[in-house]
């Protein structure tokens, strides 16, 4: 019986992943589903929706399947994906349901000593801590009215929403912001904990700056969010049509190069924007960036505003503000809107430019709704006159941000208790002479620190074989430990989905390096092949086309270490679909996964930037099966190694030669 | 339903227009932009609510604001949030001090968020309980700023 359906869904309460049987009762494992015949269809359709009215499902679909040895086969690979779990990790999902892993074992709820663990982070005060309290309790309401039945599906879903629960593929997953990517060790530990205690031991770092645990229940979420709540930490605007997390550098109050730390106005705009009362109901999701270096590490010329703080002759901070920036399905390079904000006009600004957009943004067509596309149906000029228009319309006495607010909140930054170094240590200096693989992971691993005798090091979450992004319980606490020991209690989350330790002493450094390596997190590979972005794809998330996971890793395969350190600096990133979080346009080689009549294939971009020198991605030619991507992703390497002169990056060669030398790629496979 | 700014329930004596309605005379009745002049011409006196979609640029109905007593905003979802900005725009931008009302599928929860744009008024769904309504305007009590930047913020605008 080939002509058959499943019908599969989700339950309400813990998100598992259930199929109808032949009694109309809910069953977890594919094997015990019944194949509906397309005659019995509609009844099994009817008693599905039943279900969801009594609050039981959400979401219920047929799929299309075939019996095999008498064992029902879903057709797409999404829905096989479903029935037995991710297939990078086969210790988890419905194929290991024999061995559960370790998430789950329960642990005494810990005392956080938020005041006691001194870091260079915002200090919350006990009005912001009631805050995220109540919320928590609030959305502890919201989940009871649900699974009362009192809310459907509909109506809560925005509520689950705004505390960054997503439904996904195998069932809830909850986004947790680290706004602007800075975390205290403190705070690591206690997304250990809740990675050990509510999810399966591990969790998913993002090009958002946030951390994904995706094996969350419904119900277990207010005890999380007051689990987080804690630690300074919630969920607040990580999904929804809101502000979203505002990202910054990596490198955020530690680069060599930084003119302004990002975080104080990173931390004012999250203060504005958490439950604006104007802008929480966008058209869409609304992203903002900023920086405080010349160098662009947050991609801000590719969000919906870009802020790149600077200094003026006279040492005032200002503001070079981009916006209509973006990925996903039509990639844009930002306008720029203002070249010189004064620093007291950046809130009013912004509300500026968000009034404009909730008024005008389209609201007919999801795709189309993003100020992006606001910007460029309006063109450019027309854009800024409204936003200036907006701007001086605004009440003259209305959020000025003026000198003693932004002293306020620096002061809430409790200052890393940096020691007086000489600028270079001779220790430091000797380890690397003497340690050639130690050399090797400072020259792709490390970055110059502001503080004489400090360096900032990168913990690359990209070993061999391993998840881009994904992190255990352990490696966090890991990290925690080293964190407070030498890095003065400070951690960063980069959007490439790396960890920061920013202010580690030069002579500590290879002590840092030779723990790091101990516990498998000293892999010396950040900018280099291996370093790949790549979103959760369709092992994980239900948007996605196709996977991204196992193709980066499939290409990583084909690089040792030395090879990669031959090619030098090459960014490639790989999406799942086009939304495109993986940020495949702006990598110099940018894979995007599609289904090409049920297959995985993949498109190909070239020549993309996020940085100064902004660029989205030339597509090669036709999409790629997903079996041949590796050997075409070498080809275009072999054809760079070719053409390269001197010291080229791959980025350089491409834009001296243009796409038609790599063309020749696509001709040779078949 | 009618509520008011406590939550509480309110008796309602708006006539609210449909859009193909032919207008009755009735000191208070709620018109849709379009019918406004039909009103004025057969009753000679115009009418003193008004009903604005959440897509309604102000610029056009900027010249009858001042003779309203009431006017009503339309949400077309509770996640279309246009209406949030046309009720700032109302209050800041135009002086608006009439009653100005929220309709449409809007959650207890959007309470505050309603009031805090300057609307006074909302017309409730009778499929949520009225309770929820009360709850939430009380809740709008015992808010405090949750920000140190609110709490700086309203120090310097005072």
């Amino acid at each position: 019986m080939s002509d058959c359906h499943l019908i599969c869904a989700n339950r309400l309460d813990d998100g598992a992943v259930v199929w109808l049987d032949a009694q109309y009762e809910w069953v977890e494992s594919v094997c015990l589903a019944a194949a509906f015949s397309p005659d019995a269809l509609p009844a099994a359709n009817d008693a599905a929706q039943a279900w969801v009215r009594d609050n039981h499902v959400v979401g219920p679909l047929p799929c299309a399947a075939s019996l095999v040895d008498g064992v029902p086969v879903p057709h797409s690979l999404r829905e096989r994906l479903r029935a037995q779990g991710p297939s990078i990790r086969t210790d988890l999902g419905k194929q290991a349901q024999a061995a559960r892993p370790s998430g789950g074992a329960s642990s005494e709820r810990p005392l956080v000593p938020m005041a006691a663990g001194k870091a260079g982070v915002y200090q919350y005060d006990p009005f912001e801590r009631d805050f995220l309290k109540a919320r928590a309790q609030q959305f502890g309401q919201q989940v009871a009215r649900r699974l009362s039945g009192e809310l459907d599906e509909e109506a809560f879903k925005v509520y689950r929403l705004m505390n960054g629960l997503y439904l996904q593929l195998h069932g809830y997953m909850l986004r947790v912001a680290i706004p602007y990517g800075t975390l205290s060790a403190v705070q690591l530990r206690q997304l250990a904990y809740v990675a050990r205690t509510y999810d399966k031991g591990y969790g998913h770092l993002t090009t958002r700056q946030n951390i994904q645990f995706n094996w969350s229940h419904l119900a277990d979420t207010p005890e999380i969010l007051s689990v987080l709540a804690d630690a300074d930490l919630h969920c607040i605007q990580t999904s929804g049509n809101c502000i979203r997390n505002v990202t910054t550098d990596h490198f955020a109050g530690a680069a060599a190069d930084e003119v302004v730390d990002p975080r104080v106005h990173a931390e004012i705009l999250r203060q504005w924007s958490t439950d604006h009362p104007e802008f929480t109901y966008l058209p869409r999701k609304f992203k903002i960036a900023m920086t405080g270096s010349p160098k662009d590490r947050a991609a801000v010329r590719f969000h919906d505003i870009g802020i790149l703080a600077q200094r003026n002759a006279v040492g005032e901070v200002g503001f070079e503000v981009y916006a209509g920036g973006g990925l996903g399905r039509t990639p844009i390079v930002g306008t720029r809107v203002r070249q010189w904000l004064p620093e007291r006009d950046l809130l009013r600004y912004v509300e500026a430019i968000l009034r404009v957009y909730n008024a005008l943004g389209r609201r007919d067509n999801l795709y189309k709704a993003r100020i992006k596309i606001l910007v460029r149906e309006l063109k450019p000029g027309r854009f800024i006159e409204m936003i200036e228009h907006e701007f001086c319309s605004l009440p003259s006495d209305r959020q000025y941000l003026e000198p003693e607010i932004v002293q306020a909140i620096h002061a809430r930054f409790v200052q890393p208790a940096f020691e007086s170094l000489p600028g270079l240590c001779d220790e430091y200096l000797a380890a690397r002479a003497e340690d050639p693989a130690f050399a090797a992971w400072v020259r792709t691993n490390t970055h110059p620190h502001k503080q004489p005798g400090y360096i900032s090091a990168v913990v690359s979450l990209k070993p061999p074989g391993g998840i881009p992004g994904d992190v255990s319980a352990e490696e966090m606490l890991q990290v925690a430990d080293l964190a407070e020991a030498y890095s003065l209690n400070e951690i960063r989350v980069s959007h490439e989905q790396n960890l920061v330790l920013p202010h580690i002493r030069q002579r500590d450094l290879y002590t840092v390096w030779q723990a790091l390596r101990a516990a498998g997190l000293a892999t010396a590979n950040v900018g280099l092949l291996s370093d790949s972005i790549a979103c959760p794809g369709m092992d994980y998330c239900s948007l996605a086309t196709a996977r991204s996971v196992p193709v980066a890793q499939r290409i990583a395969q084909r690089f040792d270490g030395p090879r990669q350190r031959e090619i030098g600096e090459l960014k490639l990133n790989v999406s799942g679909c086009i939304n495109a979080c993986a940020h495949h346009h702006v990598a110099h080689i940018g894979i995007l996964g599609l289904d090409k009549a049920g297959h995985e294939n993949y498109q190909i971009t070239l020549g993309g930037s996020a940085e100064e020198d902004a660029a989205v991605g030339t597509i090669l030619g036709r999409s790629v099966p997903y079996e041949q991507v590796p050997e075409v992703i070498e080809a275009l390497i072999d054809i760079y190694l070719a053409l390269r002169q001197a010291d080229e990056r791959f980025l350089d060669t491409y834009r001296r030669v243009g796409i038609a030398p790599f063309k020749e790629v696509l001709r040779d496979a078949h | 339903m009618l509520i008011d700014r406590h939550g509480l329930p309110q008796h309602d004596p708006w006539h609210y227009l449909a859009c193909d309605e032919t207008p009755s005379f009735s000191p208070s009745t709620v018109v849709h932009p379009p019918q406004w002049n039909d009103y004025h011409m057969r009753f000679g006196l115009p009418a003193q609510g008004l009903w604005l979609a959440g897509d309604q640029a102000l610029e056009e109905v900027q010249a009858v604001l001042g003779q309203l007593t009431l006017i009503v905003v339309e949400f077309a979802k509770s996640r279309d949030g246009r209406g949030f900005t046309l009720a700032r725009l109302l209050r800041e931008r135009h002086g608006f001090t009439g009653d100005l009302r929220a309709a449409g599928p809007l959650l207890p929860d959007q309470f505050a968020m309603l009031m805090q744009c300057g609307f006074s008024s909302v017309l409730v769904s009778p499929a949520i309980p009225l309770v929820r309504w009360q709850e939430a305007a009380v809740a709008i009590q015992h808010a405090r700023p949750r920000t140190l930047l609110e709490r700086l913020s309203q120090r310097n605008e005072v």
